[in-house]
C-alpha cells in the first residue's frame, strides 16, 4: 500500500494522469473558493466518532466504546420464536419469565447505568481538559519553538555578519600595521644611510674643507623626521590642495621632501614629479618609486620647456628662500606653467604668535613671508585670481578660553561679559590663530 | 457417503446462505445426499435443525461448516465423527459492534477462539479468499485453499423497471451495496458524497442493505446526512433481488469505503453490472478484485470524491476500468468454482 490515496493495478490505465487531473481540479476549485468546509466540522465532536468503533486514538477510540456502552439496558433482545406449531406458546412462556426476571434485574441495571452515566460524563470532561491542555501545551511547543528557530537564525545571522566585520577589520588593521612597518623601515633606513653619509662626509672634512650649503651640516631628513610631523599627517592636510590639480598629468612639486604630495598625486592618477635639493629626500622619494630630481629648484626649472607643466605645488619652502631667489623662482614657474591651472604655495603664518614663535624651531628657516605679501609677488609674477587660505588651527585646548554667560547677569556684567569675550576672541586670532597658510594663483 | 453443510442462520438473499444452497444443489447434482443444517432457518430454504444432524452424523460423511460467527454450533460439530471442511467467510472484528449490537459483538468475539479449536479437528479449511485462506493458515489449519464464493448470476437477470423508471433522471447515481454496520463506514461514504455534491449537485446516493439489528446505528447514520445538509440520500434498507438488480443498473460508480471484508459480494455483482468500483484496498477486497477497480489506500475524502468526478467525465478511462472488471468475473463463474470444489472434496474423500 503506497501514500497516494489511489491505487490503480491495471497497467492499462494511467494512474499518474488521474492523480493529476485530480489534484489539479482540487488547487481549482480551492482557488476558486469552490471547496466547502470539512465535513467533521459539520458534525462536531463527540459526535463525529460514534460511526465507527475505530478510532487512531486509543483514548479516543476508548471513549467511543464508553459513549456506546454506559447504557447497559439490553434493548437488542427481542422475544421471538422460530418453532411453527409452539412458537405463540414459547414466547408467551420466555415473556412470563422474562418479566419476572426483569422485576429483579432492572432496578440494578438502572443504578447501573446511572452510574456508569455519571463516571463517562466525569472521564468525558476530564479528557476534554486533557485535550485543552494538550493544546494548549502545544501551543506552547510550536510558540517556543518557532521563538527558538528565529533566535537561532538571528544569532547566527549576527555572529556571521561580525565574524565578516572582524575579518575585514583584522585585514584592514593587519594592513594598516605593515604599511607602518613597511613606512618605519624606509625610514629608519633613511636614518641610517643619513648617519652613515654624515660620518663619511666628516671622515672627508678631515682632508677637504667643507662647501658651504644652505642648511649647513643640519641633515633636513632628521630635522624633518624630528620637528614636520608624521607623512601620515602631512599627507592629511596636504590633501586639501588636491581639488586644484585633478585631471593634471604633469604637475611639479618643488621642495617634495619626503614625497607625501607626490603619491597623493599618484593614488590620485595624476603625473607629478618632485624636485629637492636634499639628497637624502631624493633617496628616500626614490625608494617609494616617485619620480623625483636631486637639484636646485631655479636650476630644474630652467631645464624645462616653457608651458609645459599643469601645476605647482610649493609646500614649506618660501620661508627657506631669500626674497631674490623667490622673485625668480616664482616668475619661472610663471614661464613654465600653461595657461588656466594653478600654482599653490603654502607656508608658514606669521600673523599668528604661536606659528611665528614656533618658525624659528627650524633653523633653515630665513624669514616668514606675510601673506598679503605673498599674494602681491604671486600677483605681480602674472598670475590671477589669487587668493589666501589658512590652515591648521590651533586645536581648543591651546586657546584662551572665553566665560559661560548667566541668564540673570545684570547690565554691567553683561558688558564685562562681552568686553571679556570680545578680548579673548582678538588675542586668539593673534595668539592662536592658523598656523599655515597658502596662496593659489592660477595663470 | 453424505456431504452435508452446517451453518448458524440460513436466509435466501444472503450471500452465505446463498451459497450453502448452490452447493446443496451441486452436491446433490453429483449424486450425493446432502442437505444443510441450520440453528435459524428462515422458510423456504428447506434447511433442517441443526439438532437432527445427529442422526445422521457418521464418520464416512463429509460436513462443511459455513464458519462466519461463534455459535453453539461449534460445540455440537466438535463432537460428531465427520470429516470437518470448513469454509470460512471470515468474522468482524467485534470492536465494530459493542454498543451497536453486544449480542453479534458476543458470539464474534466467541467466534474466534471457537476457530482455534477448529485447526485441530479440520480436514481441509477453504478460505472464500486469499485473505481468508491466510487466516486459517496463521491459526495453524493443516490444510488450506482458496473457494471464491460460489455466485449464482441467473439470478441477475431480473430488475425491477419500476424503480429504474422512478430513478431515470440525468442525475450522477453513486452506490453502495451491503449491511449498514459500522464496519462498512457508510459515514465516510457520506462524507465523500458530501464533497462530490458540491462539484455535481446533481448527484445522488444509494445506500442498499439491511438495518436489521443495527437501528440504532441506522439512526445515527440519518442524523448524520441531516448534520451534512445533504439532500438526495437513499438508504433503502433490505431489498429483493430484483430490485438490488435495479440499482445497479442505475449505477454509475460503486464505492465501498469498508474496512472488514471476508469476500465482498456487491464487487463481484458490480463486474457483472458494469459498475466502475472504487473500494478500500484492506482484508479481501484487493484479493476479490485483482487488478481491476480503483483500490483507496488513504481515505482522503474530496480527492475520492474528485475521482469519482474524473471517472463519469472520462468515458474511455470509464470503459477501461468496466473491460478489466469484466476479465476478472471470468473468475467467479460457476463452472470454475465447481472444479475446485470437486477436486477439494475428492482429496478429502481420498484421504
Amino acid at each position: 500500500m503506497d501514500d497516494n490515496t489511489i491505487e490503480i493495478r491495471d497497467g492499462e490505465i494511467n494512474f499518474e494522469e488521474i492523480m493529476a487531473k485530480i489534484r489539479e481540479n482540487i488547487r481549482r476549485r480551492q482557488a476558486a473558493g469552490e471547496l466547502p468546509p470539512d465535513p467533521d466540522s459539520l458534525i462536531g465532536s463527540p459526535s463525529k466518532n460514534c460511526y465507527s468503533s475505530e478510532s487512531d486514538d486509543t483514548i479516543q477510540r476508548d471513549l467511543a466504546s464508553i459513549n456506546s456502552n454506559w447504557d447497559i439496558h439490553n434493548n437488542n433482545y427481542f422475544i421471538s420464536s422460530h418453532q411453527p406449531h409452539i412458537g405463540k406458546l414459547l414466547i408467551k412462556g420466555r415473556q412470563l419469565v422474562h418479566g419476572e426476571v426483569r422485576r429483579y434485574i432492572d432496578p440494578m441495571i438502572s443504578r447501573q447505568t446511572e452510574f456508569n452515566a455519571s463516571t463517562f460524563r466525569i472521564i468525558t470532561r476530564i479528557s476534554q481538559q486533557c485535550a485543552e491542555l494538550e493544546q494548549s501545551q502545544q501551543d506552547f511547543k510550536t510558540a517556543f519553538s518557532s521563538f527558538k528557530e528565529e533566535s537561532n537564525k538571528k544569532i547566527t545571522d549576527c555572529v556571521t555578519i561580525a565574524k565578516k566585520d572582524l575579518n575585514s577589520e583584522i585585514k584592514i588593521t593587519i594592513k594598516e600595521r605593515f604599511t607602518e612597518i613597511d613606512d618605519y623601515i624606509h625610514i629608519r633606513t633613511r636614518i641610517a644611510h643619513a648617519l652613515e653619509d654624515r660620518v663619511k662626509k666628516e671622515l672627508s672634512q678631515k682632508n677637504n674643507p667643507p662647501l658651504s650649503t644652505s642648511k649647513g651640516n643640519t641633515n633636513y631628513f632628521l630635522f624633518e623626521e624630528r620637528f614636520r610631523g608624521s607623512r601620515d599627517d602631512i599627507t592629511q592636510r596636504q590633501r586639501a590642495f588636491l581639488p586644484y590639480f585633478e585631471k593634471c598629468s604633469n604637475v611639479l612639486d618643488i621642495g617634495c621632501g619626503r614625497g607625501e604630495f607626490l603619491e597623493i598625486l599618484r593614488d590620485n592618477g595624476i603625473g607629478g614629479i618632485g624636485v629637492d635639493s636634499e639628497r637624502d629626500m631624493v633617496a628616500y622619494c626614490r625608494s617609494r618609486q616617485l619620480a623625483v630630481e636631486h637639484s636646485d629648484a631655479l636650476t630644474y626649472l630652467e631645464s624645462l620647456e616653457d608651458k609645459s607643466l599643469d601645476g605647482i605645488f610649493i609646500d614649506q619652502v618660501v620661508e627657506h628662500l631669500e626674497p631674490d631667489y623667490l622673485i625668480r623662482l616664482l616668475a619661472l614657474c610663471h614661464q613654465k606653467m600653461k595657461f588656466g591651472y594653478h600654482l599653490v604655495i603654502e607656508t608658514v603664518n606669521p600673523l599668528s604668535f604661536v606659528s611665528f614663535a614656533n618658525f624659528y624651531i627650524d633653523l633653515t628657516h630665513k624669514r616668514p613671508v606675510h601673506p598679503e605679501t605673498l599674494q602681491y609677488i604671486i600677483s605681480a609674477a602674472g598670475f590671477r585670481e589669487c587668493e589666501k587660505k589658512f590652515f591648521s588651527p590651533v586645536p581648543d585646548e591651546g586657546r584662551l578660553k572665553m566665560i559661560e554667560g548667566a541668564a540673570d547677569m545684570n547690565e554691567t556684567e553683561r558688558k564685562n561679559f562681552d568686553i571679556y569675550n570680545h578680548n579673548v576672541g582678538m588675542l586668539n586670532t593673534l595668539l592662536f590663530g592658523a598656523q599655515d597658510y597658502a596662496v593659489v594663483g592660477k595663470k | 457417503m453424505e456431504i452435508h453443510q452446517i451453518l448458524p442462520d440460513i436466509t435466501n438473499g444472503d450471500a452465505i446462505g446463498n451459497e450453502a444452497l448452490l452447493i446443496r444443489d451441486i452436491l446433490r447434482k453429483w449424486g450425493f445426499r446432502s442437505d444443510i443444517y441450520a440453528q435459524h432457518i428462515r422458510s423456504g430454504t428447506g434447511a433442517i435443525q441443526y439438532e437432527n444432524y445427529q442422526k445422521r452424523s457418521s464418520k464416512n460423511n463429509i460436513l462443511i461448516y459455513h464458519y462466519s460467527i461463534g455459535s453453539c454450533l461449534s460445540d455440537f460439530i466438535k463432537g460428531l465423527p465427520d470429516r470437518i471442511v470448513i469454509i470460512y467467510h471470515n468474522q468482524t472484528p467485534e470492536k465494530y459492534f459493542w454498543g451497536i449490537n453486544d449480542h453479534i459483538a458476543e458470539l464474534l468475539r466467541k467466534g474466534k477462539g471457537d476457530l482455534n479449536e477448529f485447526s485441530k479437528i479440520t480436514r481441509l479449511g477453504l478460505g472464500d479468499s486469499e485473505f481468508n485462506r491466510q487466516e486459517l493458515q496463521e491459526l495453524g489449519f493443516p490444510k488450506t485453499e482458496v473457494l471464491p464464493l460460489i455466485i449464482d448470476f441467473e439470478k441477475y437477470s431480473r430488475k425491477n423497471e419500476k424503480i429504474i423508471n422512478h430513478y431515470n433522471d440525468k442525475k450522477v447515481n453513486l452506490l453502495f451495496v451491503g449491511r449498514i454496520a459500522p464496519n462498512k463506514r457508510p459515514d465516510e461514504m457520506l462524507k465523500i458524497f458530501y464533497y462530490f455534491k458540491h462539484i455535481h449537485p446533481n448527484s445522488r446516493l444509494f445506500i442498499i442493505g439491511s438495518y436489521e439489528g443495527f437501528e440504532t446505528y441506522y439512526h445515527k447514520l440519518k442524523e448524520l446526512v441531516a448534520r451534512l445538509s445533504l439532500t438526495d440520500v437513499i438508504i433503502t434498507g433490505k431489498v429483493c433481488d430484483q430490485d438490488l438488480n435495479s440499482y445497479y443498473s442505475l449505477a454509475d460508480v460503486f464505492l465501498c469505503l469498508s474496512e472488514h471484508e471476508g469476500f465482498c459480494v456487491p464487487l463481484v455483482e458490480c463486474m457483472y453490472f458494469d459498475v466502475p468500483i472504487i473500494a478500500n484496498n484492506v482484508t479481501a477486497i484487493p484479493d476479490t478484485l485483482g487488478d481491476s477497480g480503483i483500490l483507496i489506500n488513504n481515505k482522503n475524502y474530496c480527492e475520492i470524491a474528485e475521482l469519482i468526478d474524473v471517472i463519469i467525465n472520462n468515458d474511455d478511462l470509464k470503459m477501461k476500468i468496466i473491460k478489466k472488471q469484466k476479465e476478472r468475473l471470468k473468475t467467479f463463474e460457476l463452472d470454475k468454482i465447481k472444479r475446485k470444489l470437486k477436486v477439494y472434496l475428492s482429496e478429502v474423500i481420498s484421504n
